[in-house]
C-alpha cells in the first residue's frame, strides 16, 4: 500500500514518514503540491495524506487535479490543516476529500483514519 | 430500495437538531436508539448511520466490528456525547469499522460536506451528494463548490452566470437536481429559507422565481410553473 504525502513543513512531513513507515505503509513524501502531483504522476499511489497550506501548488489545488484525472479519480485523500476554519473543510470536503484533520493531531487517530481508508480500497478490491 | 440517514441516540435534542438539518437536505433521515434496530431497519434500506458510542449494541468496539462484519454495505460515522473520550478509544472504533468519528458540536456546515463525501463514495449518482449538477441536455451546469452556472455548453452557445443571489442558487440547485419532477413551493421555503421558511411567503418565492428565469435568459423558460402547486426544470 502506497501513501503519497504532501507537506511543506519538515518536522511534520518527516513524522507523518515515519508513522507510516512504521506502520508498514511505503510512502512517497514531497514538500509541495507541484512536486507531489509530478510524482504522482510518475509513480502512482494508493492513497494520499495532503497538507492544505503548501508553496506553488496548494492541497486544495493537488486534490483537484487528482480527482480530474481518470487514474486516481477513487484515489482515497485525506487532507491536514493547521486552521481549523468551517469554510476549509467544507471546501476540502467538496473538492473530493474523504477525510480530514487538524493538526496536531493524535498519532494513534491519525494512522486508524488512514486505516478507515486503506480498509475501502481492500473492499473496493475484494468487490472486483 | 431507499437510502437512509439513521440517527442512533438517547440524546433527544441532538436527534431533533439533526433530522431537522438532514430532512432539509432532502435526505429520509430515521432516528432509533439500538444497533439491533438499526439491523432491523436496514433489511429493505441501504444507508449510513450517525450512531453514538455506549448505546446498545455499541458499547465496545468489538461489539462495532461485529455488526460492520455482518453489515458492509452501511457506513456507520460514530460519535460520542461524552465530554471525555479518549484517542484511543478513537482509534480502536475506527479501525474496528467506524467510517468516521465526529462530535456532536460539529460544525453542521462541515457535518453535511462529510456526509456528503461518504454519500458520494456509496452511491456517486445521488443528486443531493453531487458537487456538480448537469441538466438532462447537457446545457446547464450548476457547481456547488465554484458557486458557479455555466449555460449552452451542448448548444455551442457557451455562457456563464455569477450574478445570481445565494436564494437564488439555493432554488436553480433544487429544480436542477429534480429535473421533471415537480417541487412545491413549501418545499421550496423549507429548504432554500431554512429556518426562516416561516417568514417567507409565497410571493416572496415567486418573485425570486421571476428573477432568477429573467436571469437565466435563454434558458429561464426550463423553469416551468406548475400552477397551485410550484415548480419545475425540464430541458427543451
Amino acid at each position: 500500500m502506497k501513501v503519497l504525502v504532501a507537506d511543506d513543513d519538515n518536522t511534520f512531513r518527516s513524522l507523518v514518514l515515519e508513522i507510516l513507515t512504521d506502520a508498514g505503509y511505503e510512502v512517497a513524501a514531497e514538500e509541495n503540491g507541484r512536486l507531489a502531483w509530478e510524482r504522482l504522476q510518475a509513480e502512482g499511489a494508493d492513497l494520499a495524506v495532503l497538507d492544505v497550506n503548501m508553496p506553488e501548488m496548494d492541497g486544495f489545488e493537488l486534490l483537484g487535479r487528482i480527482r480530474a484525472d481518470e487514474r486516481f479519480r477513487n484515489m482515497p485523500v485525506l487532507m491536514m490543516t493547521i486552521r481549523a476554519f468551517a469554510d476549509d473543510q467544507v471546501q476540502g470536503y467538496e473538492t473530493g476529500a474523504d477525510d480530514y484533520l487538524t493538526k496536531p493531531f493524535n498519532t494513534d487517530v491519525f494512522l486508524a483514519r488512514v486505516k478507515v481508508l486503506e480498509r475501502r480500497i481492500l473492499k473496493k478490491q475484494a468487490e472486483g | 430500495m431507499d437510502f437512509l440517514l439513521w440517527i442512533l441516540t438517547e440524546d433527544r435534542r441532538l436527534a431533533d437538531r439533526w433530522y431537522r438539518l438532514f430532512s432539509r437536505e432532502s435526505w429520509k433521515v430515521q432516528v432509533l436508539h439500538s444497533l439491533e434496530s438499526l439491523e432491523k431497519s436496514a433489511q429493505s434500506a441501504k444507508g449510513m448511520a450517525l450512531a453514538e458510542i455506549g448505546l446498545p449494541g455499541l458499547k465496545t468496539p468489538r461489539e462495532l466490528q461485529n455488526f460492520a462484519g455482518r453489515r458492509a454495505d452501511i457506513s456507520i460515522l460514530v460519535f460520542s456525547t461524552r465530554d471525555k473520550i479518549d484517542n484511543s478509544t478513537i482509534s480502536q472504533f475506527l479501525e474496528a469499522g467506524a467510517d468516521d468519528f465526529i462530535t456532536p458540536e460539529i460544525d453542521e456546515r462541515i457535518l453535511l460536506s462529510k456526509t456528503r463525501a461518504h454519500l458520494r463514495r456509496l452511491l456517486p449518482s445521488l443528486t443531493h451528494a453531487r458537487t456538480v449538477i448537469l441538466s438532462k441536455n447537457g446545457n446547464v451546469e450548476l457547481d456547488r463548490v465554484k458557486r458557479a452556472i455555466k449555460t449552452g455548453i451542448k448548444s455551442g452557445t457557451p455562457g456563464s452566470m455569477d450574478n445570481l443571489t445565494p436564494k437564488e442558487f439555493e432554488i436553480l440547485a433544487l429544480l436542477l437536481g429534480s429535473e421533471d419532477r415537480v417541487i412545491p413551493r413549501n418545499r421550496l421555503m423549507d429548504e432554500v429559507w431554512k429556518d426562516k421558511a416561516g417568514r417567507v411567503n409565497v410571493e416572496t418565492i415567486d418573485k425570486h422565481v421571476e428573477t432568477l428565469r429573467h436571469k437565466l435568459g435563454h434558458f429561464g423558460k426550463n423553469i416551468r410553473t406548475i400552477y397551485g402547486v410550484g415548480y419545475m426544470y425540464k430541458s427543451e
